[in-house]
């Protein structure tokens, strides 16, 4: 990129009056644009990150908070709870990626094609993204309802079950049926990042492929993947990290963690002991919790990510 | 063979929209769901199996809704909320993400990181100190409130927005306009500004959004009736409010237009500023 080091020179002789302080302004000048979005991160941000981070190592007792050292952190690690609502947040994380990923690249690959309506269709697929979560879960959880919902109907009339599924009322359904808002929200996002991504993979090479004799699937394992290849190291990470520890709207909406806490992710768990029991420490430390294994996933991801050839691909 | 070969793409071509209408229909559907069942009345409602066209336009769930529930102050808060934290963010985090473009500094790529890092972060570890500190300040129950909580989930998405964005226009202009003695300020402001405003309204109104949909925070610091914003309004329907879901309906189709329309407007700068930001990452 262009740097701003060769400017001085030339205008050092025409500006008398601040030659002297000229490349020390000029040194100065990023920070000056820096300093009001820094001073405001740290006010809203990063003052209150530290907080909770104090809060963690204090006691639930409300008014008298007493400091107990690393205390809470056992006590969430060995609780009987952690181990069922991170297995939880893990298939969440898993599903929710795996889906968006395909459903996401797939649309974009056939959004790609030029067909008829294409602008309106594209229009289209970004839909859900633009409805808000609490609209999601309202329409959705009316489409689930057991008696007179209309997915038990679609799914009835089309054979693929023959008797009515609880779609939010029973074990491993709820955590599909919440998955499957999950990626119908979030999946658009993919297809926009895929459809951008696809626009940066060189014609000439699908000619050259079909040249050599390269049929459609394999110009798509040998180019258009290699191709996408960054945008998918990206999107997996944000996805992975963002169902991991913002999931919270669509469970504790439509489940609030039920039904017996098969659907209790530790975004809700945490919240549930924060603003519904009043363990404030005990919510601190399951949250810095989830940061630091985010921020441990991050650092993992991007270095194996790295050492293979982000830049290369 | 070339009679084989017309009928193999006929074959793909037939698949190729058969999926691609499977697709669109699961997007649309559950939309279309929402405005069908809004505009329904008791006996409709609750038929099994479902019509598939409303039983009358009657707009019974939408009378009822705004004259029973408060849904106009929601939306009044929604918009304070999601518009305050948005211009407070874009005004803070421009310059920002103008220093990160521009400039080289000590430490360049360690602040984009901590920037980045950001991203990674749940955010109920915001909210819990949000909460406790904005219980000592007595920010709670109050508009001023939300709009700071969301101006700091904000602000790094919008300094790394618009430092991707800043990074894709050409550098050459603005330093010409250095050595013509045109001070950094004005240039951000009369040069770079102006080119990047496709995607400064993509930011803005992603911003906007998102002030639009937040949950976790409003739940947690708003109880007070009359400082409810939208997502709070519309989730209090699940078992509280009101029971028929023409109504529920009826106010998550008000609730989900503005956005909507927002977004429909401006969607190809939006995606376009994203798209150019995916690439980039």
């Amino acid at each position: 990129m262009a740097m701003l080091r060769t400017a001085p020179v030339m205008s050092s002789k025409a500006s008398f009056s601040w030659n002297l302080g000229w490349s020390k302004r000029e040194a100065f000048t990023p920070y000056a644009f820096l300093l009001p979005s820094f001073v405001a991160l740290g006010l809203v941000f990063f003052y209150p990150m530290m907080h909770v981070v104090v809060i963690s190592f204090h006691s639930d007792t409300i008014g008298a908070a007493r400091f107990v050292g690393l205390d809470q952190y056992v006590k969430v690690l060995r609780s009987s709870y952690f181990p069922p609502v991170m297995w939880t947040s893990f298939l969440w994380s898993a599903g929710n990626v795996l889906f968006i990923w395909v459903v996401g690249l797939g649309t974009a690959l056939m959004l790609d094609r030029n067909f008829p309506g294409r602008p309106l269709a594209r229009a289209m697929f970004i839909l859900p993204w633009a409805i808000p979560y609490v609209a999601a879960c309202l329409i959705w959880g009316w489409m689930f309802d057991y008696e007179f919902g209309v997915l038990n109907y679609l799914l009835q009339g089309a054979g693929i079950v023959d008797h009515k599924v609880n779609f939010l009322l029973a074990c491993p359904d709820a955590l599909v049926s919440l998955t499957g808002v999950s990626v119908w929200k979030l999946y658009p996002l993919a297809t926009v990042m895929f459809l951008a991504g696809l626009q940066t993979v060189p014609p000439e090479f699908y000619e050259a492929a079909k040249i050599d004799g390269a049929g459609p699937i394999q110009s798509f394992w040998h180019i258009t993947l290699p191709g996408l290849r960054n945008v998918s190291i990206m999107l997996v990470l944000l996805m992975t990290v963002w169902t991991f520890g913002r999931a919270f709207t669509i469970i504790f909406l439509l489940t609030e963690g039920g039904p017996a806490g098969c659907t209790e992710n530790v975004v809700v768990r945490s919240y549930l002991e924060a603003f519904k029991f009043f363990h404030i420490g005990t919510a601190s430390a399951i949250g810095v919790i989830v940061l630091l294994i985010s921020l441990a996933f991050s650092s993992v991801y991007l270095a194996f990510a790295y050492r293979k050839g982000l830049q290369d691909a | 063979m070339p009679r084989l070969r017309k009928i193999k793409r006929l074959l793909w071509e037939s698949l190729f929209y058969a999926t691609l209408l499977l697709l669109l229909v699961s997007v649309v559907f559950p939309f279309y769901w929402m405005i069908k069942t809004s505009m329904e009345t008791g006996a409709g409602l609750f038929s099994f199996p479902p019509r598939f066209l409303p039983n009358s336009y009657a707009m019974e769930g939408y009378r009822a809704v705004v004259q029973e529930t408060p849904i106009g102050l929601w939306l009044r808060n929604s918009f304070i909320v999601a518009f305050g934290s948005t211009i407070m963010a874009l005004v803070a985090g421009v310059s920002g993400a103008y220093g990160l473009s521009r400039f080289r500094y000590r430490g360049k790529g360690s602040l984009a990181l901590v920037i980045l890092t950001t991203q990674m972060m749940p955010p109920l570890v915001l909210i819990i100190p949000i909460y406790t500190i904005f219980t000592k300040l007595g920010l709670t129950d109050s508009l001023l409130g939300l709009i700071l909580g969301n101006f700091a989930f904000a602000l790094p998405v919008v300094i790394w927005m618009m430092k991707s964005i800043f990074d894709s226009i050409p550098f050459e202009i603005e330093e010409a306009a250095r050595v013509d003695g045109a001070s950094w300020l004005t240039i951000l402001l009369r040069i770079t500004l102006p080119l990047a405003l496709p995607g400064l309204v993509a930011t803005g109104i992603f911003t906007f959004l998102s002030g639009w949909d937040e949950f976790m925070l409003a739940r947690t610091i708003v109880t007070a009736t009359d400082k409810w914003v939208g997502t709070i309004g519309l989730a209090s329907f699940i078992g509280v409010y009101v029971t028929s879901w023409d109504q529920i309906l009826a106010a998550a189709t008000i609730f989900t237009l503005p956005p909507l329309i927002l977004f429909l407007m401006v969607q190809k700068y939006f995606i376009a500023g994203l798209g150019a930001g995916a690439v980039k990452a």
